[in-house]
């Protein structure tokens, strides 16, 4: 928590975003020690001829990740949502509400955006930033 | 590593597939991409076969940096037989398409037979779908794109796709990836249609294996050095290959109603600023800090691009001067999966002719009109859909049809300079500009004008290299074209944990681009085949700096005697037996 008690959390220039998908390697080698954009947290999709979606933890208000997990794995500690990885069972529970959250394609254990910032700090378009609220 | 070492095989006829090894040996000696898909390709296609008959095969490969984060080396290569020249073709497109190949734990896909009914291929990591594609045959490039995400069900999912004119086995039809991205020339769209393939989808989800991960962090790290350190890449991530108008018009070499001037008075109605203005939205390829993709938008018509060949092709070369008429003509051609290049050189070869009047009002509507009866093979269609060699023999235009090996002209008037005349004549998959490119040195005044020599061997020596850029695989807008920097081995060697230096990546380069020569030269390629058409040796542009410039015979003559040596080829352009003991070739068939 910091210590006004606000959330940190990835803010996404979309103007800026080209779709190099630098963001993805350097996160799965960040959080999950390999190279391998299946495992990043935050996903830049192609959604049409000039269209960009990209698809990250806001730390949403709403965390329906958080209601949905049966088995206590996404809680929220000091206004951030976590990911226990002991405890998740790779039901997929998370990712069926929700879309800025996945599952890594091998043991399938949730994976969030944890605000680490390793993105932000490789973006060649200084599209991503973190911000609080 | 970032190499799987496997290649994935499908064959259409039984809708089977299998892994193989790719054999070490072929990776040391042709180092990946272009070089192994040609390798591959020399090996196992006989000659003689119908490029659009069930014996040729499709290869796509991705390069050794590809789906690393190398900067700017997520492209992939297409590496077939050309329906359009007959000989060897290798197409280079970017996007995202190849990371993705690579992810799911492939180096090489080779797809041959052909299938009986049109399917989409989903390949995912290991395992590979047939889907009927019968529902969505006939669609044109977006919607392919869009229907075949939708088809396998995974956004994240990669598609190269043909439009109708693939379908109708276009001999210039391209493939599209990423929308609008495309692997055009040389008629890559016609062999998958041929082979009943409407699209390619592919998703990966393996772990990228990286030999020392820490080194090659330092290494990108240098290679954005170098890259930023390029004084070509600033004006090419802000405006991207469009900025090249302004400077070959006032270098009078762009072409201007079928090559016949080489300058206008003003291209600022068609210039990078004029574009600037259009563009919506910029996009890169995978892990490229340059983003030279400028997205263009108008109403329904959208694209990345259009690019500076298209431009001049499609723009002064058909005395078209209105940016968006130009932009459309692009997104027809994206739309039914056709190359641009070809398709503007070939219809300003009917500039003049009864098919494309050369005072007409209308020039707009006749591009449109003729752009549709060649993606449907109707009409005067039918003719044109063969390219430019079968029309200029069919309507004796032969003299002046820009082309080469039956290849049509980039947007550069060979007439410019000697080098630029060599390396459209000697390009492996006929003319072409981006396998040397030497104008740039020439203009700085690199050569006395009469050292021909020294041209030639650059040339020689920068096809080379392009090839082993392409083998990597990374993109020659940003490292340059043909120049191999040595933070490529650097990047390379912490991939790969192989040992490779300029030298040996330039042998690589060197061994493709003779297996290329060896692979045209069974299907009748030689000296015959390696001139400018005749008025560019006896006919100048009629203004502007080249006025009284020609490339004459004698001097086409000259440039390959001395090409051909220092290639160690015979005085008809073919690889001695001497040249393929030394690249190890000496057992490859011939």
């Amino acid at each position: 928590m910091t210590a006004t008690g606000k959330t940190i959390y990835l803010i996404v220039h979309r103007d800026r975003c080209t779709g190099c998908r630098v963001c993805e390697g350097v996160c799965s080698m960040t959080q999950e020690g390999v190279l391998n954009r299946a495992k990043s947290r935050i996903r830049i999709l192609r959604t049409d001829v000039l269209e960009l979606t990209q698809k990250v933890c806001a730390q949403c208000e709403e965390r329906p990740c958080v209601a949905a997990c049966p088995t206590g794995a996404i809680f929220v500690k000091n206004n951030q949502v976590r990911v226990r990885r002991s405890a998740c069972t790779g039901c997929g529970a998370c990712v069926a509400v929700c879309d800025r959250l996945f599952l890594a394609p091998d043991d399938r254990h949730a994976m969030m955006c944890n605000q680490c910032g390793a993105c932000a700090k490789a973006c060649p378009e200084n599209a991503l930033e973190l911000g609080e609220r | 590593m970032a190499r799987f070492h496997k290649l994935l095989r499908i064959d259409l006829g039984r809708r089977s597939s299998r892994v193989e090894e790719i054999p070490s040996k072929l990776e040391q000696q042709f180092l990946g991409g272009k070089g192994l898909g040609t390798a591959y390709l020399v090996k196992e296609l006989p000659p003689g076969i119908d490029p659009l008959g069930p014996l040729n095969k499709f290869i796509i490969t991705a390069g050794p940096l590809t789906g690393t984060i190398a900067p700017a080396a997520g492209r992939f290569e297409i590496v077939t037989k050309s329906p359009l020249t007959g000989i060897y073709l290798d197409c280079n497109s970017g996007g995202h398409f190849g990371p993705e190949l690579k992810a799911a734990g492939f180096d090489l896909l080779i797809i041959e037979g052909v299938s009986s009914a049109p399917v989409v291929l989903f390949i995912e990591n290991d395992s590979v779908r047939f889907i009927d594609a019968a529902p969505i045959w006939g669609l044109e490039t977006y919607e392919t794109e869009r229907a075949v995400r939708k088809l396998v069900g995974d956004l994240e999912a990669r598609v190269v796709c043909i439009g109708p004119a693939g379908e109708n086995l276009v001999k210039f039809a391209s493939l599209a990836n990423d929308y609008s991205r495309s692997a055009a020339r040389g008629g890559s769209g016609a062999v998958l249609g041929s082979k009943k393939v409407k699209a390619i989808a592919v998703r990966g989800t393996r772990d990228i294996p990286i030999h020392d991960l820490k080194e090659l962090k330092a290494a990108v790290e240098a290679a954005k050095a170098v890259i930023f350190a390029n004084p070509w890449v600033p004006g090419q991530r802000k405006y991207g290959t469009v900025r090249n108008v302004g400077v070959v018009n006032g270098n009078g070499f762009l072409p201007v109603n079928n090559f016949t001037g080489g300058q206008l008075p003003s291209v600022r109605a068609i210039d990078e600023f004029a574009y600037e203005e259009r563009t919506k939205k910029i996009l890169s390829c995978g892990e490229c800090p340059v983003a030279c993709a400028k997205g263009y938008k108008k109403g329904n018509f959208a694209m990345e691009g259009p690019e500076f060949e298209t431009v001049g092709l499609f723009g002064p070369n058909l005395g078209i001067m209105d940016p968006d008429d130009i932009a459309y003509f692009n997104f027809l051609c994206n739309q039914y999966g056709l190359d641009t290049i070809t398709a503007g050189s070939l219809i300003g070869g009917l500039l003049g002719t009864e098919h494309f009047p050369a005072d007409s009002p209308n020039k707009r509507g006749i591009v449109v009109d003729l752009l549709g009866k060649i993606c449907r093979r109707e009409g005067i269609g039918a003719l044109l859909a063969e390219g430019p060699a079968v029309v200029a023999r069919e309507l004796g235009l032969s003299d002046k049809m820009p082309q080469i090996k039956g290849l049509g002209f980039p947007a550069y008037d060979p007439r410019i300079s000697y080098g630029t005349a060599l390396a459209y004549m000697t390009a492996d998959r006929g003319a072409c500009h981006l396998r040397s490119w030497p104008v740039g040195r020439e203009l700085n005044g690199m050569w006395a004008e009469n050292d021909l020599d020294g041209r030639v061997a650059f040339v020689k020596t920068q096809q080379d290299d392009k090839a082993a850029e392409e083998s990597l695989t990374v993109c020659q807008f940003v490292y340059g074209i043909g120049l191999l920097d040595p933070v490529l081995a650097r990047m390379l060697n912490a991939t790969t944990g192989e040992d490779w230096d300029l030298a040996r990546m330039r042998l690589a380069g060197e061994r493709c681009w003779t297996l290329a020569r060896v692979f045209s030269a069974r299907e009748g390629i030689s000296r015959k085949d390696d001139y400018l058409p005749r008025k560019f040796a006896e006919e100048s542009v009629t203004n502007g700096p080249l006025v009284g410039k020609v490339i004459s015979r004698d001097s086409q003559d000259y440039l390959l005697d001395h090409y051909y040596s220092l290639r160690e080829w015979n005085k008809d352009g073919i690889p001695e037996d001497s040249l393929l003991a030394r690249l190890e070739l000496g057992d490859w068939n011939r």
